[in-house]
């Protein structure tokens, strides 16, 4: 197995870690792990084109996905809220790390049947992105559901690093700076839930029907 | 094509004047911004800039179902706007807390309204993602603006779900440009379209079920409709309105990119039978909903995705299916909007969103109540409405298709439907009316800017339902037939 391989599996691994995280701190962690591992796919391509758009993508990672995001989420909550245990979960992990081995097993097998030299790389990203998708829906807790979220994120990211020297610097930047904005706009709203006194989504049940 | 750029232009020129220049009125900036970009689409149409397929700098292209979004979204987007003036008045009186925040309202409608017109524009797969994406993040806030439980509870159900949808859109189309065999790759619909047949049917597939997924739960189709009604009944009325007079096209508009690419792939009948199958689900779904509605909001918002299962159907059924699909797509913008705008009134003069709260209204406040009844009726489907010939169409496609057990299904949902609407509609206009609807209306002042664009969508609906041999030949002068 290459080297390209071993990075996407750890990545799809640690998309695993954080769906079934009981704190925030703890899958804080794992994103930001997981994050550097999307770098040094992005880091591996750049140098394997020599291509400044390909470096100018990496620095846009970096900068927007390494340095902002965490650290926007870092000031929006506090430090109880992030080594704090999650209050309720809705499934017991042992369910969820049972989910996450049926869509990786999806994923990778999409990804082989779609063929082609990259054919399991994509299966990776496919499964990362659909952990992160599945972390959003069996989490209640807001900011449970943003990691979800970044996890998926990077799921797509694994993706794009197999094209990146096929699309245009301009939409991978919109690609960036449309998941900083979104993940600013979840943190501000995590706040807005926290100003009723609960980021548990179960606590904001009112509209019925 | 000059003109094509200005669409986006002269949004940009008035957010940056509302933020830099405090002397000026927001509300009718945004107006004139708005009226001044349908005035140039409205030049497109009468063909002062020429007819042939508007591009510029190979980013921006503006072909036949192009210009029918934008034409769409700028139409909807300058009555929203107008009636928003009417509404922010009358919201600062009703609710102090909004006080002070009429400024911040237009900022935000026309970033939002700038992000709505971005994505029809766009040519690269990745940037008709990118303003796709925009439109959700724009309008969240929007969504929050009261700023209660509720509002948030709605805004965070949606924005997680834009989140969800955006994802699983954005990998299909990273999907469909690694699945290209060749190093040099079309990263533009059209040269997509061309390079379709050479992608493997496997990589098609996944990318389209991953473009309908991610698509569709930003359009509303089921499984991934249940944000539709949270959001479109917390937001204020005119933002309600253009996320179901807008928005939910311009999400479609997605999907129908996908459309065109999978069909050029030689996947056409997979595509086609999910989208059916999602369309079909979508009606069946919103129709048992709105059954046993009490809050209007919310029974227009369910009719928001019957809506869009409907043009799901039409555009899964070949060329009658699509003109259907078309014309429900107009009609559904023009009327639910105009809904919306009703609502707004309504809830300003009356304080609730409850059914029961309304009884009688039509009687004692015939103006808001009677067009209130009137546009439930052309929403349900009631001719001579254009809601009802874009209906037929679809339902005559369906059989004419040979899925006639769908035809019958659909059938039978959509007079349930229409029932149901007359009911609420009954319940609404007629009967005894309560002291505070008396008291309320008393107070409530009436303005141009609300009856202007009531009066601009109802007659551009009944002009789809009588005149429609001349919307057809309207329709085949912009290519799209």
């Amino acid at each position: 197995m290459s080297l390209l391989a071993w990075i996407y599996l750890l990545t799809g691994l640690l998309a695993v870690y954080i769906a079934i995280a009981h704190e925030l701190r703890v899958a804080l962690r794992g994103y930001r792990l997981q994050t550097a591992l999307v770098a040094l796919v992005y880091l591996t391509d750049a140098i394997h084109y020599a291509d400044v758009s390909l470096w100018l993508a990496l620095i846009g990672l970096i900068v927007i996905r390494i340095l902002i995001i965490p650290r926007l989420i870092g000031r929006t909550f506090a430090p109880a809220d992030i080594s704090g245990p999650a209050r309720r979960t809705l499934f017991n992990p042992s369910y969820v790390i049972a989910l996450c081995l049926v869509l990786a097993a999806f994923g990778v097998g999409a990804g082989s049947v779609i063929g082609g030299v990259n054919g399991p790389l994509l299966g990776l990203a496919l499964a990362t992105l659909l952990i992160g998708l599945a972390t959003i829906f069996s989490r209640h807790e807001a900011s449970l559901q943003l990691m979800g979220v970044l996890t998926a994120d990077n799921g797509v990211d694994l993706l794009a690093a197999l094209t990146l020297s096929r699309i245009p610097l301009a939409g991978d930047y919109a690609v960036f700076v449309d998941v900083a904005i979104a993940a600013g706009m979840l943190a501000f709203l995590r706040l807005r839930l926290r100003s009723y006194g609960s980021e548990h989504l179960d606590d904001f049940s009112e509209l019925r029907g | 094509m000059f003109w094509i750029p200005l669409l986006l232009i002269i949004p940009v020129i008035g957010i940056l004047g509302l933020l830099v220049f405090p002397a000026l009125n927001a509300p009718w900036t945004s107006v004139f911004v708005t009226g001044a970009n349908l005035l140039l689409v409205l030049g497109r149409l009468a063909g002062l800039y020429g007819l042939g397929r508007g591009s510029f700098m190979g980013i921006m292209q503006l072909n036949g179902l192009g210009l029918f979004i934008t034409s769409i979204t700028l139409l909807v987007g300058f009555t929203a706007t107008l009636y928003s003036t009417h509404y922010m008045k009358t919201a600062e009186f009703r609710h102090p807390a909004d006080k002070g925040r009429t400024r911040i309202y237009f900022v935000l409608i026309l970033v939002f309204y700038f992000t709505l017109v971005g994505v029809p524009l766009m040519e690269n797969v990745v940037l008709t993602w990118a303003f796709i994406e925009a439109t959700a993040l724009s309008s969240v806030l929007l969504v929050d603006f009261h700023r209660t439980k509720r509002t948030i509870e709605a805004a965070w159900k949606y924005l997680i779900i834009m989140e969800f949808g955006g994802l699983c859109a954005l990998f299909g189309t990273l999907l469909l440009l690694f699945a290209q065999p060749h190093q040099a790759i079309a990263t533009t619909w059209t040269e997509l379209q061309q390079m379709a047949p050479h992608i493997s049917h496997k990589a098609l597939q996944l990318a389209f079920v991953l473009g309908l997924v991610g698509y569709g739960a930003k359009t509303g189709l089921t499984p991934f409709h249940f944000w539709l009604p949270d959001a479109h009944s917390q937001a204020p009325s005119p933002i309600s309105g253009m996320l179901s007079g807008i928005k939910l096209n311009c999400a479609f508009y997605g999907v129908l990119r996908f459309l065109s690419v999978a069909d050029a792939g030689g996947i056409y009948w997979f595509a086609h039978a999910a989208l059916l199958i999602l369309g079909v689900a979508t009606v069946l779904v919103a129709v048992l909903m709105m059954i046993s509605q009490q809050d209007y909001k919310r029974l227009f918002a369910y009719s928001s995705a019957e809506n869009m299962g409907m043009i799901a159907i039409g555009f899964s059924l070949g060329p009658i299916g699509a003109l259907g699909a078309f014309l429900q797509m107009i009609n559904h913008s023009l009327i639910k909007s105009m809904l919306f705008f009703q609502s707004g009134e309504l809830l300003h003069a009356t304080g609730t969103t409850e059914m029961k709260g309304l009884r009688g209204v039509a009687r004692v406040w015939p103006w808001a109540g009677g067009t209130l009844m009137l546009a439930m009726l052309a929403i349900a489907g009631a001719p001579p409405f254009g809601l009802f010939i874009s209906e037929l169409i679809i339902v005559y496609a369906l059989f004419h298709s040979a899925v006639p057990v769908l035809g019958v299904l659909v059938l039978l949902l959509l007079i349930i439907l229409f029932a149901s609407f007359v009911r609420y509609a009954i319940q609404i206009g007629y009967g005894e009316s309560s002291e505070h609807l008396d008291r309320f209306r008393e107070q409530y002042g009436r303005s141009w800017t609300s009856a202007v664009p009531f009066g601009v969508h109802i007659a551009l609906v009944l002009a789809f339902g009588l005149l429609l041999p001349f919307g057809i030949a309207a329709l085949r002068s912009l290519s799209l037939l």
